[in-house]
């Protein structure tokens, strides 16, 4: 068997406390690596669970390349109960957003490596995943939020497949990747059976994980045009649902399917079968449709996920308890484009400025936020 | 040499995280008298934390050199959990993020299962009751099922601490003098000790219902005190809060003396050979706790003193005023008592309602005839 099991210490924050990471590794390393990593938003429990099933299927699987499967990414934020409340999103010590600001090794690799980068892409691939490597081991990261984004960088850096599982808030299922990745990740996107894809091209929100696995690729090929740089690495941000969607059916349905999608690539051995057809279709994230709420208040939707609409449509509305008679309590909250509902807010009670609804549409907005992926 | 260290693991209360005490030990397990000290119940309340880092350091030397007679337990920092909790890069050590309690509150409470356990089988001798006592504490320690996180470094500091005749339990307030807490049924036998620190202010109380560390330990004796007047039953536990100062106070020009008091204190209680020099006299006469005065705001704003730490203040006069940049009203906040000004928050901007400083006020304990 090739199933080993390691654990990483992170460094330690103050005395008497320890930090863990967990990392299940299969695989003979004689094809593909896929990295996988559940809950680096510590909250996001659908992804835990699917992680769960997915070391179930690979126990029993025949793994000729790699997969490094980590069940849950985040002993920082999973330690982080407020008031009763798990808080799994951001770093209560920073503030920073767990899937933000990773590190950004575009600088280091090209410094070390770029000039010499030649028309070879398997060794020029294999020189870049060296150079990142060490360019991390350069860092000097103290707090521990950047510890632990650094760690697991630095399991992925080298995959040629990175599955970061999360899930939205109340939402359909659903994937980000970078735009010039799409022509790989049509099949991730098939064999998911994902609702949308949304094509990430300047997101505006600072380095996300995936972002973080591919940046690298664009700023040299961007920079060294003449020379054999591919696109090494499919990166993908999956999210899988909302936040109460933990079911052990869908979560197993879901196992499968990156299962599928892992034989499909070589990674793991066994026949996946014909691509299914994709049920949904792919969109820029910058013609995504943020429908704000303009007003604090209770929220009641008028749509349902999955439901297409028009701009201009009703999509909510936002009933304001203080307002002088029932008639001035209702603010409608209309969809800024065209297109399909994929996500909409979990919380009932929103505070003017919050996203109601999120709507995969096509045109361009005139008014479009800058930080793509919300905070 | 006698020094061991172990590594007390908390179950883990979350994936990927664990929580451990480390707990040195000196002299022979069982050996009397023995002594509890930690630091850093409340964990940003660094100081103790300091002192016993000193302290260990000279008990170190003395074991080497044999001199450790009775049992010392040093928890250096008592609370891991607190230690960790930092938001927004701030420490917050005082209260439990998860169930917002006090980690100062909520020890575990024996006074019911040791009653009943003991009923029956007091006697004449206090040494022997003591011993009941203690092992009826044991017991319903033993009984308890503590599930969260925090309730566990609870029971565990309990358990690691009922049966000292000593326990320190090392604090510091915002910005503070030296003061020492100690129950009645304590006083005067802690006297040596807050004289020996140094103490500045010593407050006499009853104890607390709420179960702080010091009163979980206090609490049990009088409660079988007062429930078999007629027998014997000393208190098992001279239990003590000394608050070291103010939480930046944690310099070595005020840590190392700390650590000297308290090893001196040890000495003179026949812990560790050797003679621990004269006692000095005391700096202050012990007050009780219905004269200590916290000030709460009855305004917000930006609080301005007039006053420094360690001085004395009449009724009425202004300690400081409040300062309300809208309105630009300075609200005068006159002291409500004739005492000691020995603790502040040390924030300067305060909400209305929030404690903000304390005053000591000149009433003295009374120790009964």
């Amino acid at each position: 068997m090739t199933h080993r099991i390691e654990t990483i210490a992170l460094d330690t924050p103050s005395p008497g406390t320890t930090r863990q990471l967990m990392v299940h590794r299969f695989g003979r390393g004689e094809g593909p690596k896929a990295y996988i990593q559940a809950a680096i938003h510590a909250g996001e429990t659908p992804a835990l669970l699917v992680a769960h099933h997915l070391l179930a299927l690979l126990e029993n699987a025949d793994v000729p390349g790699e997969v490094v499967l980590v069940p849950f990414a985040n002993p920082v934020g999973l330690g982080q109960r407020v008031h009763g409340r798990h808080l799994g999103r951001y770093d209560l010590d920073s503030g920073v957003n767990f899937n933000r600001d990773l590190p950004d090794l575009s600088e280091a690799v090209d410094a070390a490596v770029g000039e010499g980068l030649g028309s070879d892409a398997p060794i020029n691939v294999a020189i870049v995943r060296e150079a990142m490597a060490e360019a991390l081991a350069g860092l000097r990261m103290a707090r521990e939020g950047s510890v632990l984004k650094a760690a697991l960088l630095g399991l992925a850096c080298d995959a040629d497949i990175v599955l970061d599982l999360h899930c939205a808030q109340r939402a359909l299922l659903h994937l980000f990747v970078d735009a010039g990745l799409w022509t790989q990740a049509a099949e991730l996107h098939a064999d998911l059976g994902c609702a949308v894809t949304l094509l990430e091209s300047d997101t505006g929100s600072g380095t996300a994980f995936d972002h973080a696995c591919t940046v690298v690729w664009r700023t040299l090929q961007a920079r060294h045009p003449d020379k054999a740089i591919p696109d090494a690495c499919l990166a993908a941000t999956v999210e899988l649902r909302g936040f109460s969607d933990v079911d052990e059916d869908v979560a197993a349905t879901d196992a499968e399917n990156i299962l599928r999608f892992l034989r499909r690539k070589g990674v793991v051995a066994g026949d996946a079968g014909p691509l299914p057809e994709a049920v949904g279709e792919a969109y820029p994230l910058e013609t995504v449709g943020f429908a704000d709420a303009p007003a604090t208040g209770i929220v009641t939707f008028r749509v349902a996920l999955g439901d297409h609409v028009r701009r201009g449509d009703v999509v909510a509305e936002i009933v304001d308890p203080a307002a002088p008679s029932a008639a001035a309590a209702r603010t409608p909250v209309t969809s800024p484009t065209d297109g399909l509902v994929y996500e909409l807010a979990d919380s009932r009670f929103l505070w003017a400025g919050q996203t109601v609804c999120h709507v995969a549409g096509r045109e361009p907005l005139a008014d479009q936020r800058a930080n793509l992926l919300g905070d | 040499m006698t020094h061991v260290t172990e590594r007390f693991d908390l179950p883990t209360a979350t994936l990927g995280t664990g929580r451990h005490l480390l707990v040195h030990r000196f002299g022979t397990a069982g050996a009397r008298p023995k002594a509890y000290l930690h630091a850093g119940l409340h964990a940003a309340e660094l100081p103790g934390i300091v002192v016993l880092d000193h302290l260990l350091d000279r008990l170190s030397e003395a074991d080497a050199a044999g001199q450790v007679t009775g049992e010392i337990v040093v928890v250096p920092f008592a609370n891991p959990i607190g230690l960790a909790q930092q938001v927004l890069m701030e420490a917050q050590g005082r209260y439990d993020l998860d169930t917002n309690r006090n980690y100062n509150r909520g020890f575990p409470d024996l006074v019911d299962g040791v009653l009943e356990r003991i009923e029956g089988r007091l006697g004449e001798d206090g040494a022997a009751n003591v011993a009941v006592v203690r092992a009826a504490m044991a017991e319903t320690l033993a009984a308890r099922r503590d599930k969260r996180e925090p309730e566990v470094l609870k029971a565990t500091l309990m358990r690691l601490s009922f049966d000292a005749d000593i326990v320190l339990d090392l604090h510091s307030a915002w910005e503070a003098l030296l003061h020492v807490l100690v129950s009645d049924s304590n006083w005067p036998d802690a006297e040596d000790l807050t004289r020996q620190m140094g103490a500045e202010v010593v407050m006499i109380d009853r104890g607390n219902r709420m179960m702080t560390f010091k009163s979980a330990h206090v609490l049990v004796w009088k409660a079988v005190a007062a429930a078999w007047p007629g027998l014997p039953v000393p208190p098992g536990a001279l239990a003590a809060v000394v608050e070291l100062r103010g939480q930046r106070d944690v310099d070595d020009h005020l840590t190392r003396p700390d650590a000297d008091g308290l090893f001196h204190f040890l000495q003179r209680r026949g812990l560790i050979a050797g003679h621990p020099g004269p006692l000095p006299e005391a700096l202050c006469p012990a007050r009780s706790s219905k004269g200590l005065w916290r000030l709460f705001a009855e305004t917000f704003g930006i609080l301005v003193y007039h006053c420094e730490l360690g001085d004395r203040v009449r009724e009425g006069e202004t300690i400081c005023h409040i300062v309300d940049p809208e309105s630009r009203r300075r609200t005068p906040v006159p002291a409500p008592i004739d005492g000691l000004l020995y603790a502040r928050r040390s924030h300067r901007f305060t909400r209305q309602g929030q404690y903000f400083c304390a005053i000591a006020g000149d009433m003295l304990h009374e120790t009964a005839p």
